[in-house]
């Protein structure tokens, strides 16, 4: 009975972290579209695949300027 | 950040000429992009880079296109480097049996951040004749550089104040000293290298190593400020100060 109640006690911590993970994923998520709301990333036409920018440097001969960032942190 | 200089009519214009790719981590669980900030050798939010084609990265320095000038500089670096690389291309392709030559492209695409090389690989290629030497001592420091960093690293992590960093470090960067690898004096890690190893040497009593570490030191900090004339007062003082350290330990007769 003991061993089952661990169990069970398991399971609640691992769902309770699932839902935290969700959480976070969802936060992620909202963080990411705020990002790609930003007026930098409407001004000028991005290619955000990079097999898709390396086709377009090797149609048109030109370099590929790539710019780094991130959403989850300010 | 992303203001200012990425609303500019400038970088409208000058996006034009290449092509723009964006890429933003978000660590989001099935983002399919994430992996190719570490793979261009990315260290810090935001990095700009060159690249070409096939994704090999072109330009050595990392920065945000701040203005026009610094962008269209490393414009030109990435040229210059992408025509090195083209030429290696063309070597390998036209003499497919000849080892130094596929060593050599090999070798410029890790550095370019474009496949990847075992350490025994490396230690091969450099032994052999008709691979340019400044590529083995380019990949040479990337390495050492890499070993830098992890000790970094790995102090970061375990140090609970500035003072364990600064001893974890300096302990891991004296090792690296002793073991005879050197940085050019114009990298951006020289100073640290030799003054860490300096540091910790002088800790520790170790007078011949703390004086071979501080030659080095000086050259570093005497190109720093041949490079920074408004801070040549501050580095100089801070030599002499090392320089008086070294000799004091070395004159009082330490191992």
């Amino acid at each position: 009975m003991k061993r089952m109640l661990s169990a069970a006690l398991g399971l609640a911590i691992l769902t309770g972290a699932s839902l935290a993970q969700g959480s976070d994923q969802a936060d992620l998520q909202a963080k990411y579209e705020a990002k790609l709301e930003k007026e930098f990333v409407s001004k000028i036409a991005w290619t955000q695949d990079l097999s898709e920018a390396q086709k377009k440097a090797k149609e048109s001969g030109k370099l590929i300027l790539g710019y780094f960032t991130r959403s989850y942190a300010p | 950040m992303e203001g200012g200089a990425l609303l500019s009519d400038w970088w409208v214009e000058f996006s034009k000429d290449v092509v723009p790719y964006l890429n933003v981590t978000t660590r989001l669980e099935d983002s399919s992009d994430t992996h190719v900030f570490g793979q261009i050798g990315g260290t810090g939010f935001p990095t700009t880079v060159f690249m070409d084609h096939t994704g090999a990265v072109l330009t050595d320095s990392w920065m945000y296109p701040g203005e026009l000038k610094t962008l269209e500089e490393a414009k030109a670096e990435a040229l210059e480097n992408l025509a090195e690389l083209d030429e290696l291309r063309a070597q390998a392709a036209k003499n497919p049996d000849d080892k130094a030559a596929q060593g050599a492209l090999k070798l410029a695409l890790a550095l370019r951040h474009s496949g990847s090389l075992t350490r025994e690989e490396f230690e091969a290629i450099a032994k052999l004749n008709g691979v340019p030497r400044s590529l083995v001592e380019r990949y040479r420091t990337q390495l050492l550089v890499e070993e830098l960093e992890a000790a970094q690293k790995v102090a970061g992590e375990s140090a609970t104040s500035r003072e364990e960093f600064t001893a974890a470090v300096g302990e891991a960067f004296y090792a690296i000293f002793k073991s005879g690898k050197r940085l050019p004096i114009d990298h951006e890690m020289a100073t640290g290298l030799y003054g860490y190893a300096m540091d910790h040497a002088l800790e520790i009593g170790d007078g011949a190593t703390a004086e071979a570490a501080f030659l080095e030191f000086e050259k570093a900090m005497n190109l720093a400020a041949e490079e920074n004339p408004d801070a040549k007062e501050r580095i100089d003082a801070q030599v002499d100060e090392k320089r008086q350290a070294v000799k004091s330990m070395v004159s009082g007769g330490a191992k």
